[in-house]
């Protein structure tokens, strides 16, 4: 629809837009699609966060890969769990876990330097976790042969409830010269 | 070894330059030539030959050299090598110290994954709608079936990667040849995997070939792809002007 909105914009506009989108919207996209300022945007979610706590809802508004999107709540585990849906992360193996642990945690990094962490080689791993978008080509390292990088995705962050790689939990000796920094 | 550029540039997961650079960083033991598929290195050599052959005889001489040398140094590296003579006592430390060091970062990535996995099923029992374009970059939504185009690109990435013996010298294909035959086996098939579409013998030609013949039948609505799930094979189906009358 072009021009001007039809009604000002409510807690309902703003809950329409986090459904449709169907992926974390930040503040600012918000305040474009709203027609308002990113003030305002943060009231709506206020309102709507507490309209849901009051009304007893199923869905909670969750802060996510440094956006906002609607989520189901987590008392309401119980049920979800019995819903047969497709998920990124399940059924991850071990390897793949470790490998996304280094990308996660030493990104961009290298295949090689994933290999030598690990002290086998991660193809299929790496492969397997291309497949499910948890992590991506970033791009190649400088110098001679210029190896591809890998990073995290967007989604890598949405699957673990993350607002950003600084949120990762702690861990020594993983994070290599960057260690306590995250991107 | 003289460094000569021969003007054939190589590109691979673990290194993209001219070849001559390529052999040098093997020698050194900077690349590891167990991890490179020489098909690879010889596919692109060959390409790169026809060019040179017309261009410059000295120049592909010394590729012809280089290749050589390539599989040389891989032949060695695959072959069983002498026992280490025991190493001197102060080597011997450093040895311990160099795998404390490693077993010390494994362990940290071991405990980074297990605090991925708990990360993971603390969410497994919340749900989101997914499948809008992510930040920053396109994101191909178009249908195609049940899949996006983004899975057929994935899939079609996954068939390159599978390759794993040396192509056969490449016959002519073309999209045109492979259109009716691709509708036909289709068509009787009426469901197929993408995958069965690839046998491991097929090179590279006409690989390509099927694969856009397999866009064009998309195109024209006679095919759709449908995927199964993240991690399941894509299956294709067909249907044409047949499937649709039953």
């Amino acid at each position: 629809m072009n021009g001007s909105l039809p009604i000002d914009p409510s807690p309902a506009a703003l809950e329409a837009v986090l459904f449709a989108a169907a992926r974390p919207l930040r503040t600012e996209e918000l305040a474009r699609i709203l027609g308002i300022d990113p003030a305002g945007v943060l009231q709506l979610i206020a309102a709507l966060e507490e309209a849901y706590a009051a009304g007893g809802r199923g869905l909670i508004v969750e802060r996510v890969a440094q956006g906002y999107q609607l989520c189901t709540h987590p008392d309401l585990a119980p049920y979800i769990t019995r819903v047969d849906r497709p998920c990124k992360t399940s059924g991850l193996s071990q390897a793949a876990l470790e490998v996304l642990a280094i990308v996660a945690y030493r990104q961009p990094v290298t295949r090689a330097e994933i290999d030598a962490l690990r002290g086998v080689r991660s193809d299929a791993a790496i492969a397997s976790l291309l497949e499910r978008e948890l992590i991506e080509e970033v791009d190649r390292a400088g110098g001679p042969g210029r190896p591809i990088r890998y990073g995290t995705t967007e989604a890598f962050l949405v699957h673990l409830g993350l607002d950003s790689l600084t949120d990762l939990p702690p861990v020594p000796g993983i994070g290599g010269e960057g260690e306590g920094k995250s991107a | 070894m003289d460094r000569f550029d021969t003007g054939c540039h190589i590109r691979l997961e673990s290194f993209s330059g001219p070849l001559s650079e390529f052999v040098a960083r093997v020698r050194r033991g900077e690349v590891s030539i167990r991890a490179v598929r020489l098909c690879d290195v010889t596919g692109q050599y060959t390409a790169a030959l026809k060019a040179l052959l017309a261009a410059d005889l000295a120049r592909a001489g010394e590729a012809l050299r280089l290749c050589a040398l390539l599989v040389c140094l891989k032949v060695r590296a695959l072959l069983p090598a002498p026992l280490p003579a025991p190493p001197a006592e102060e080597d011997a430390a450093a040895e311990d110290e160099r795998l404390a060091a490693l077993a010390e970062a494994y362990a940290g990535v071991r405990e980074a994954a297990g605090r991925l996995r708990a990360l993971i099923e603390a969410r497994s029992g919340r749900a989101w709608r997914e499948g809008g374009a992510a930040h920053g970059r396109p994101e191909f939504t178009r249908p195609v079936g049940d899949a996006r185009a983004a899975d057929l690109a994935a899939a079609w990435r996954r068939v390159l990667a599978r390759q794993r013996r040396p192509p056969l010298p490449e016959r002519p294909f073309s999209v045109e040849a492979q259109l009716p035959i691709l509708s036909q086996r289709l068509r009787a098939a009426q469901r197929i995997a993408f995958d069965a579409l690839f046998p491991e013998e097929a090179d590279r030609s006409e690989r390509v070939c099927t694969f856009l013949a397999l866009l064009e039948l998309i195109r024209l609505g006679r095919v759709r792809a449908e995927r199964l799930g993240v991690g399941q094979p894509m299956l294709l189906v067909w249907v044409g002007r047949e499937a649709a009358a039953r």
